[in-house]
């Protein structure tokens, strides 16, 4: 894996390359649907997220009902948003730096299109009542068969677009991305195996749940959006990265690390204690991954940048970055025992889906669906607007999370008295202190979600025909080495 | 297709290797976990669940209540589960090993459920409170008036009939699921003595701020409590 500093060089213009002309419509498919789930799922996410502070709204809808918006909205934006944007991303950029024309982009259009309607089934099935109890493995299993020969339809086409490359030197984003590819059908295949197929009974099942779940969080998710910004913060700016010799390292450490931590989540239960053990080493190990991403996207931070869609990139890789941090802080045993089974646990998955996979995805469709369409954006006015609800509204959405779950957690710390009776907060004055936490969460998330809204509207004024004579300076900014 | 072989067979190697280790390798340590015969009692614990509390896991799935309740008690020490009369030792593995569907949970906005129906016994909570408090919500816990139907009376009140205001000739009446939920609720228990989970000595009291020096003494003082 030698590497060449970076791959701005593998396209040597502007012009649409062969993945973007001949897989267009497969890629437009990808993306139109990604984004309907965003929005979509967003507005589950913020059904689930007024429910926190109102537990009466919507109460009275079985389907409606608190565990299953959580399970429907986590699942919708992960299978969604992340699956088809992630997967669109990442085929793309296979294409451009392999340099080869895309194969299987047919194939890849009908398994899109399955694909959506298992998601679809399966959100619906979640809200019937059919969902697991585990994060991320929450779609019925009745979709799993439906999902998978989806996924071999059109997770082949990013693979041969990886296999194909007619380039010896290959590019830190181009692992990322085929990692990633190769990822979910590993991990979501052996869940669905032990835990529907072959179900294991007893403590085993959370195991497997805790294993699966986050190797698709560290495996999966995480590496689409660093191949996304290994790809793009080099090209949109025009400059090798710092320390590029050593991302190789981190990739490795990461693909070698990340499926060992899974089980940290279950320190302090009823497993043997070899299994949470295991994972918080690992957990502790991972930090050189994060490392190594900081030191190569470090001076990229100092210079700023002209371009929008390298700004949104950028809020996403401080997300990782911090997403790294809180990891590595709340791995301790001594931490997680305040800090297990609070609002923090929630926090880190919408850090890593709506805070690092989001605005890099946001950056990369800023750069891309023009090429694809061959419009510029409508608006530059929206771009800046969405850029700033975005960070904004993720800042406020973590703050209020994490708010939430640190007085949570010192909350449920119980004091026997001298007189024998527990002196502690009761569920209800736990709920009251955590509520204006919650109520900001839900103030960021519908910012969030705003911006969302916005990129779909910029998106449909894109298609208007008189909206050729404005000029988007995301294209514009894009430098055309 | 060389430097792809190996790129792919790193990838597959390391998931395949956290996956021999950690799933298999668990698996393999706790399928052989069976029921604990205590001569006596002259009875197996874990006992199996009823029929209709096994129905009732279902049902609290279904419903997605692990989003906000656990159903295990962390050890004396770690975490204040005990100090909250969650439990009155640690959950261990064996006490799930029957379970088909168990519910660990993720989060907890709510109580641990673990010992439930122990805990509902001793504060005199029976089924009628417990439909009530599903049927109106309580605290952050919203209401499951859906497990519950309108429905007119004929011949004799249901004795199920929840207390509540409605039209004469009618009454409001648990449904077959909120039956099994209830039902389910009530058996839980880890109220067994399992010899690798000894009840935790728990002293009788703790200091508010304890020091050092003062701690040992009350330690000392409380009897330990045998299972």
């Amino acid at each position: 894996m030698n590497a060449p500093a970076t791959p701005s060089s593998a396209s040597s213009n502007d012009e649409p390359v062969a993945v973007e002309t001949q897989a267009r419509w497969a890629l437009l498919l990808l993306l139109a649907l990604g984004i309907k789930w965003f929005v979509a799922g967003g507005f589950l996410a913020l059904i689930h997220s007024i429910q926190l502070h109102t537990p009466e709204f919507l109460a009275r809808y079985e389907w409606f009902t608190f565990g299953r918006v959580q399970a429907a909205a986590e699942s919708a934006l992960v299978f969604g948003w992340v699956a088809n944007v992630g997967f669109a991303i990442a085929w793309w950029l296979l294409g451009r730096l392999g340099g080869e024309r895309p194969r299987g982009a047919v194939g890849a259009l009908i398994g899109v299109a399955f694909w959506n309607a298992g998601v679809t089934v399966g959100v619906i099935g979640i809200l019937a009542g059919d969902l697991g109890p585990y994060a991320l493995l929450q779609m019925p299993a009745y979709v799993f068969p439906l999902l998978g020969a989806a996924y071999a339809a059109f997770g082949v086409a990013g693979l041969a677009a990886w296999l194909d490359r007619r380039r010896a030197d290959t590019y830190a984003a181009q692992w990322y991305a085929s990692a990633a590819i190769f990822a979910l059908p590993w991990f979501y295949s052996a869940a669905y195996a032990m835990l529907s197929l072959y179900p294991v009974t007893g403590v085993s099942q959370a195991i497997v749940g805790a294993w699966a779940g986050e190797g698709l969080r560290l495996v999966w998710i995480a590496p689409l959006a660093l191949a996304a910004a290994y790809y793009l913060v080099p090209k949109l700016n025009g400059q090798k990265l710092a320390a590029y010799n050593y991302a190789d390292v981190g990739f490795w450490a990461l693909i070698v690390l990340a499926p060992w931590v899974g089980t940290r989540a279950l320190v302090g239960g009823p497993v043997p204690v070899w299994v949470p053990t295991v994972g918080v080493s690992c957990t502790l190990l991972l930090t050189l991954h994060y490392l190594i991403v900081a030191s190569n996207f470090k001076a990229v931070f100092r210079r700023g940048s002209p371009s929008q869609a390298l700004r949104f990139v950028l809020v996403g890789i401080a997300a990782y970055l911090a997403s790294g941090l809180t990891d590595t802080a709340l791995a301790f045993r001594s931490v997680a025992q305040y800090t297990q089974f609070t609002y923090l646990g929630e926090a880190r998955l919408t850090l890593l889906v709506l805070g690092v996979f989001t605005p890099i995805a946001f950056g990369a469709l800023y750069f891309l669906l023009p090429r694809l369409t061959g419009r510029a954006w409508a608006s530059d006015g929206l771009i800046r607007t969405h850029f700033r609800a975005t960070w904004i509204g993720l800042l406020i959405l973590i703050a209020g999370l994490v708010g939430a779950g640190l007085t949570q957690g010192t909350a449920l710390v119980a004091i026997r008295a001298a007189d024998g009776q527990i002196a502690a907060q009761t569920f209800a004055e736990i709920f009251a202190a955590t509520r204006p936490w919650l109520l900001t969460a839900t103030l960021g998330l519908g910012l969030e979600l705003l911006g969302g809204v916005l990129l779909l509207v910029n998106g449909i004024l894109q298609l208007v025909p008189a909206s050729d004579a404005a000029h988007s300076d995301t294209l514009a900014s894009a430098p055309a080495s | 297709m060389k430097p792809s072989l190996y790129f792919f067979l790193g990838v597959f190697g390391a998931i395949a290797l956290s996956w021999a280790a950690i799933v298999v390798g668990s698996h393999r340590q706790l399928r052989a976990l069976g029921t604990h015969f205590d001569p006596l009692d002259n009875m197996s614990v874990p006992a199996a669940m009823s029929g209709q509390a096994a129905q009732g896991q279902r049902v609290y799935q279904e419903l997605g209540c692990g989003a906000c309740h656990t159903q295990q008690v962390r050890r004396y020490g770690y975490g204040w589960d005990q100090n909250r009369g969650w439990g009155e030792r640690q959950s261990v593995a064996r006490d799930y090993a029957l379970q088909t569907h168990p519910q660990l949970g993720q989060a907890r906005i709510g109580p641990d459920l673990a010992n439930f129906g122990e805990r509902a016994v001793k504060a005199g909570v029976d089924r009628a409170k417990l439909y009530r408090m599903l049927h109106d919500g309580q605290g952050g816990m919203p209401a499951f008036s859906f497990l519950f139907e309108r429905r007119a009376i004929v011949g004799q009140k249901s004795s199920a009939a929840l207390a509540l205001p409605v039209a004469p000739g009618w009454q409001v009446v648990p449904t077959s699921r909120a039956e099994a939920l209830v039902s389910y609720l009530l058996a839980l228990k880890q109220d067994y003595a399992l010899p690798e989970a000894p009840a935790a000595v728990i002293p009788a009291a703790v200091p508010a701020t304890p020091a050092p020096a003062a701690s040992t003494a009350p330690a000392a003082t409380a009897p330990a409590k045998t299972p």
